[in-house]
């Protein structure tokens, strides 16, 4: 066996854990084939509103931060800051998505904002995006929460460790074309809660509409900007869905410190938790200039019928991989 | 279905087992294997013989994260399936193949079964003392095979930054194998 080889061989024998650090990366790599014809070019309309779309975005530093990266695929989106006046009215967090606005339009019902294809036959089973917000529920709750409504078909959770995002693929029991199929993310907007972002087509749409849902989806971020610190807030939260959900590997990303103290985990069920604040993040850059660390305190409902709220109190420092959490203690 | 009642279906000798595995499961092994073989249809023949590994280790085995055990079965099958197609371009078939078939017969010696397990310890520690990132980008370029772009793609970095962190990485594992005395 030659050299390269044996060392490729003895790579593929390492720990599974290591695996399981990124298999949330890999994906299906089939070439996107487009159930609808697809247009050759943009028409000078359409290509001028997607120029002021663009003007729009790079207007909107707000959103510009994000920097949301485009794709290559035979259906290129175009760069959308998305906060829909409606959205804001609701007190929604603001979000950021990159959909191409000459193939979807986006509306807004009871049941959330929609993502539909605008041009799409009435025959075929229906094709959307909807998105949610669910206030107070850390993602594993709402991924919790999204599994026990999923009754039908068959369900497969996947945790990013990277990214902290939960996708949950239900597939049908049955595999007919027209079978519908759901692609789940649930992406943390902060303390406020979790959005989930529901892709729905059929089987015969895998490589179609799903390939391209899954690339509208996985644009989506949500950039905290009404945080007073987001990046604290966003290794806080990461550091707490870790602790809630029992992934020692998101707090260890979110730590500073001897690994080994990161034994002490929640205990109940965290699906049942409900986040009410967290408090002290608008001190705590002062106090981490003036002390070398701060202290900020996660208010939470054990249930939602609980009568006293739960504190996950956090040591926040500032090292140069950016905001860890120290040391962690619940108070009751 | 959870893994361990798929695993469940596979002692039963239940058929079903297959059918789970590959709605769980065969979108994540067909990209181990394409991302090798650069060819769907092979890639495919790829993961029906993972699936049949599986069924002749399971039972007596119970694996307890079954997701990598695909993975692996699935890369090893894909990289012999590589070596051959490699093979037989080479001698315009027959030598090259004839060659890499009857290595199949001659087998390891028990040196370089420990010298190999050695290498995957050594691997195993490696790994662990690389900083999350540059852990993901190796394990992406050199177990999944993914090309630098797809990686760059995936973690959110540039092809140049994917690059230079595979050259540090490729340094310290050089010296570390060099430290340690292996034979290679």
């Amino acid at each position: 066996m030659k050299q390269e080889e044996r060392i490729l061989r003895a790579l593929g024998n390492v720990k599974d854990s290591f695996l399981l650090e990124v298999s949330g990366y890999m994906g299906d790599p089939r070439k996107e084939v487009l159930i609808q014809p697809r247009k050759k070019k943009w028409p000078g309309f359409a290509g001028l509103a997607a120029a002021a779309a663009l003007m729009v975005t790079g207007a909107l530093s707000l959103y510009a931060a994000t920097g949301g990266e485009r794709l290559d695929t035979p259906l290129p989106p175009i760069l959308q800051a998305v906060a829909p006046e409606e959205v804001e009215q609701k007190a929604w967090p603001a979000f950021h998505l990159e959909y191409d606005a000459g193939e979807l339009a986006m509306t807004e019902s009871e049941e959330g904002v929609f993502l539909t294809p605008i041009d799409y036959a009435d025959y075929l089973p229906p094709s959307d995006i909807q998105i949610e917000f669910l206030p107070g529920l850390l993602p594993y709750a709402a991924m919790e929460k999204t599994r026990a409504e999923m009754t039908d078909g068959l369900l497969n959770a996947q945790l990013n460790p990277q990214t902290g995002v939960y996708t949950l693929h239900i597939s049908p029991e049955e595999v007919v074309w027209d079978a519908e199929v759901k692609d789940v993310w649930i992406v943390g907007a902060g303390s406020c809660g979790s959005f989930r972002l529901t892709a729905r087509y059929f089987i015969e749409a895998v490589e179609g509409w799903g390939m391209t849902f899954s690339q509208i989806c996985s644009s989506f971020t949500c950039p905290l900007s009404d945080s007073p610190s987001p990046e604290a807030e966003k290794a806080i939260m990461e550091f707490a869905e870790g602790y809630f959900s029992g992934n020692q590997l998101l707090m260890l990303s979110n730590y500073y410190g001897d690994s080994g103290n990161l034994k002490d985990m929640y205990t109940q069920d965290a699906s049942r938790v409900r986040i009410t604040d967290l408090r002290g993040l608008e001190g705590l850059e002062e106090q981490i200039k003036k002390n070398g660390s701060g202290t900020v305190s996660l208010v939470f409902l054990e249930t939602e019928q609980s009568d006293s709220y739960t504190y996950l109190t956090m040591e926040v420092t500032k090292t140069q991989a950016g905001y860890r959490v120290s040391a962690y203690g619940l108070e009751k | 279905m959870e893994d361990e009642a798929i695993v469940t279906l596979y002692w039963q000798r239940s058929e079903e087992a297959i059918a789970r595995t590959d709605q769980k499961y065969g979108r994540y092994c067909h990209a181990i294997a394409y991302n090798i073989l650069q060819d769907h249809l092979d890639s495919d023949e790829c993961v029906n013989d993972t699936y049949l590994s599986l069924w002749q280790i399971i039972p007596p085995r119970r694996p307890s994260l079954l997701s990598a055990l695909l993975a692996k079965i699935t890369r090893n099958h894909a990289l012999d399936r590589y070596k051959y197609n490699r093979a037989e371009k080479r001698g315009s078939g027959q030598v090259a193949l004839a060659l890499d078939e009857l290595s199949e017969c001659i087998g390891k010696s028990e040196e370089e079964y420990l010298e190999d397990r050695a290498l995957t310890e050594l691997l195993n520690g490696f790994l662990t003392s690389l900083p999350q990132k540059e852990k993901e980008v190796f394990l992406l370029r050199y177990w999944y095979l993914c090309s630098v772009r797809q990686v760059g793609q995936k973690l959110g970095l540039s092809e140049s930054n994917v690059k230079m962190t595979l050259l540090r990485s490729r340094r310290q594992l050089r010296a570390l194998l060099e430290k340690e005395g292996v034979r290679l």
